[in-house]
């Protein structure tokens, strides 16, 4: 793979790891909820 | 400044003056003191505005608002880098720009909501909120011109939405059009700030570039369109 691309690749890969971890954040936060 | 503002403003000036000591180690003391400049004088405005807003409301920040107004310190980064001169997508301030935006647009803001319905919100916090996304969404379209390469037509939208909120506060209507946000406002945002966020990546190579170039029209259509209705939406309220 050219290297441009991995390092495309890998740079989105972080983003959405960032994104995956605040959505798991999100829930744990949303599911000690008490209404 | 109200009780956490001012303690917030500090530790938010104290990470801006970190960051403009990393940016004079790569582009010198200039680049670096401007950035600060801009960056104090951002946080500034915006910590004074929340007090202001605290005052009006008659409420006290919450640890949430801290979080929510943390938001200020990536819009005080992206003006900091826009008055420094710096113009440089794959170095420091490229990477410096994207973990403002990354950190404003999905780290706060995913996360203030839940935790204000968890721990209690303040009578301001919508406000805060919708405030602070809008300046995030008005410096970042700033950047995206200055080094992310997209054409000034996408300063039209986040501009436009002050015109509105002017018009609304000078009727007396700022919070009903505030409350009643219609259903494509947060879809049409977050495409928005996506495409903001691919045109500055510091990683960008073709096949961002191409992604940008094809969906660019459509972002310009639906941003139209989705403004018209907005439009149309508020003056049946």
């Amino acid at each position: 793979m050219d290297g441009a691309v991995r390092s495309e690749l890998l740079g989105w890969m972080a983003v959405a790891l960032v994104a995956i971890v605040v959505l798991l954040a999100r829930r744990a936060i949303e599911g000690r909820r008490v209404d | 400044m109200r009780d956490l503002l001012l303690p917030g403003w500090a530790a938010f000036v104290l990470a801006a003056a970190l960051l403009a000591r990393r940016l004079a180690a790569r582009y010198g003391s200039l680049a670096a003191l401007r950035f600060l400049a801009g960056a104090v004088v951002a946080l500034t405005v915006q910590t004074v505005l929340a007090t202001a807003g605290m005052r009006r409301f008659g409420t006290r920040p919450t640890p949430v608002d801290v979080l929510t107004l943390s938001r200020s310190l990536s819009v005080a980064v992206l003006t900091g880098l826009l008055v420094s001169g710096v113009k440089d997508r794959r170095g420091d301030a490229g990477w410096i720009g994207f973990a403002a935006v990354i950190y404003g647009a999905i780290v706060t803001d995913w996360l203030d909501g839940p935790l204000a319905r968890t721990a209690g919100a303040s009578a301001i916090r919508e406000t805060l909120d919708w405030e602070s996304d809008s300046l995030l969404t008005l410096s970042t379209s700033a950047v995206s011109v200055r080094w992310g390469d997209l054409p000034p037509v996408v300063l039209l939208p986040p501009v436009l939405r002050y015109v509105t909120v002017l018009r609304a506060v000078r009727h007396g209507r700022y919070l009903a059009v505030r409350e009643a946000k219609p259903w494509w406002d947060r879809p049409l945002g977050i495409a928005q700030m996506t495409l903001f966020a691919a045109a500055l990546a510091p990683f960008r190579g073709p096949m961002t570039e191409r992604a940008v170039r094809a969906v660019f029209p459509a972002h310009l259509v639906l941003q139209a369109v989705g403004w018209i209705a907005t439009q149309r939406y508020e003056r049946s309220l």
